[in-house]
């Protein structure tokens, strides 16, 4: 991993998503001491959300790249980051390419200054969704509303377990510079927080903003940071259907998506430093601790009460605020921040001695999953 | 009619492959499909099922009865869309044959029934299509 280039994270309309992600891109080669010109592999992760601009292949031309090996754009809904990030790793060590760049940027905030409609027609396509959508199942908030519905009727879920995730959350952002929502928040102010989808409040759900990611990857050079590299990778894609037995919404045993990353990076859970969760909502930080072992089955409430994730806990997990307070580009909200705890960057919310993080990705409705071990070599 | 909760931008597009549950829904009548192999239930657009990987698919009737699986109230609506102003229930009922569908209720409600519960079905209509619904009223 030699860069990684960040736009300013926003809430307001601004530049379109190509000039986003050029920005990333030619922050993240400044960053590995690099040029525009080693990059000779372009893997691209558009997003989903209708209305938005989403990136193209085109993108090689706005950048003034030239000679590629590889261009390529990946979709697996919100796991895609992770998913590049790993095939980028690929690459470099196969020889397909040297320097393979991993790019995601986002406009869903328009010039209404609202992301509401454009993930209201987040939906999915199909009759079975058309189905649903003429019933008000508009977007992936009622979505994920009815999945924290079922998860409290399969193993109980008070306010207190979302609000845990949600207060936790905010306290790493406090020390993240770029998240949008830092300002210290208490249950009183969780409480007050206007229900979206019950049981969701507003301060249970991501906050989209408008901005870039890129990660440059390359073979043998680090620039000047610590050499951090991809030493795990899982996936699984539970093909979930709308019909029993069984649950429908979520996992209730584990996927073996994160076995296998730490299988291939030689380690087990007690060896992760830090924990990086796709956190779209409260409730699937839960699920996500559950379906990869972190906690029991219907234990991940209980393992956010007892401080495990929080700062000064024994596992810290989305420390830089995640999607919740932090800031929502997909799955490379939790890869980035990754690489930066990995790197000693984190600054205020650095967790000490960082060596081992797992990122967690999920996509669709817990549709699919992708995890990636990454590892500080000193 | 115009329907209690959602605009006709929401009637869902005539697909031919689930003619039979529109035909059907519009008889007053729920069908849904399952593996004529196997009788696995499928869901509405499956096309090779995931029992035994036959594409045989039929249409069955089924009983207008089902239980909450789970169900949300939406509190934020889309005013573009969703015709009420208050909040409105979104519930996930399974039928007997193993098929789960999202629906809302017949009309406004300010009650639903919880996590288990019995319930039966009828009909609202989006735009020409009629669409099976909760009936709280019946």
């Amino acid at each position: 991993m030699a860069g990684l280039g960040l736009t300013p994270m926003t809430t307001k309309a601004g530049p379109d998503v190509s000039t986003l992600a050029v920005t990333a891109l030619t922050e993240a080669v400044r960053d590995a001491d690099m040029s525009l010109q080693d990059i000779d592999g372009l893997l691209i992760n558009r997003s989903g959300v209708p209305g938005a601009g989403t990136l193209s292949l085109d993108l090689a031309r706005t950048a003034g790249l030239q000679d590629l090996r590889v261009l390529k754009e990946v979709e697996c809904r919100g796991t895609t980051a992770a998913l590049i990030l790993a095939e980028a790793f690929t690459m470099v060590e196969s020889g397909a390419a040297t320097t393979v760049a991993a790019v995601f940027a986002d406009t869903p905030i328009g010039s209404t200054g609202s992301a509401g409609a454009g993930f209201a027609q987040y939906a999915g396509s199909g009759h079975t969704r058309a189905v649903e959508r003429a019933a008000g199942l508009l977007g992936a908030v009622p979505a994920y509303a009815l999945i924290a519905a079922r998860y409290a009727a399969v193993h109980g879920l008070e306010p207190e377990d979302l609000a845990t995730v949600a207060l936790t959350a905010r306290q790493w952002a406090a020390g993240n510079p770029l998240a949008v929502s830092r300002e210290p928040l208490a249950m009183a102010s969780y409480v007050d927080s206007p229900m979206v989808a019950t049981p969701l409040r507003r301060l249970d759900c991501a906050r989209p903003v408008n901005g870039a990611a890129a990660l440059l990857v390359t073979a043998g050079n680090s620039g000047h940071h610590p050499i951090v590299r991809v030493v795990g990778a899982g996936a699984a894609h539970p093909v979930r259907r709308r019909v029993g037995p069984g649950e429908s919404w979520f996992d209730v045993e584990e996927v073996p998506a994160a076995n296998v990353a730490l299988a291939e990076a030689g380690i087990s859970r007690e060896d992760v430093d830090v924990l990086q969760l796709y956190d779209a909502f409260t409730i699937v930080t839960l699920c996500l601790l559950e379906a990869h072992g972190f906690a029991p089955p219907g234990g991940g409430a209980a393992w956010m009460h007892d401080g495990h994730g929080s700062p000064g806990g024994s596992l810290p997990l989305n420390t830089g605020g995640g999607h919740l307070s932090g800031w929502y580009l997909q799955g490379m909200t939790p890869v980035v921040e990754a690489i930066i705890q990995l790197r000693g960057a984190g600054g205020a919310r650095q967790v000490p001695e960082a060596q081992t993080a797992f990122v967690a990705t999920m996509g669709g409705r817990l549709d699919d999953h992708a995890v990636l071990v990454l590892r500080r070599e000193d | 009619m115009v329907d209690w909760l959602a605009d006709d931008s929401l009637e869902p597009p005539d697909v031919a492959r689930c003619a039979p549950f529109r035909r059907a829904a519009d008889q007053g009548r729920l069908v849904l499909p399952c593996c004529r192999a196997c009788d696995t239930a499928l869901e509405l657009d499956q096309v090779a099922c995931h029992g035994c990987a036959q594409t045989d698919v039929v249409w069955r009737d089924v009983p207008l009865l089902g239980h909450v699986h789970a169900a949300s109230w939406i509190h934020r609506v889309a005013p573009a869309q969703i015709l009420t102003e208050r909040p409105y229930p979104l519930l996930d009922i399974e039928f007997a044959a193993g098929h789960r569908l999202v629906l809302t209720t017949t009309s406004a409600t300010t009650t639903v029934p919880p996590v288990g519960a019995a319930v039966r079905i009828a009909f609202r209509r989006v735009g020409n299509t009629a669409l099976p619904a909760v009936d709280l009223d019946g």
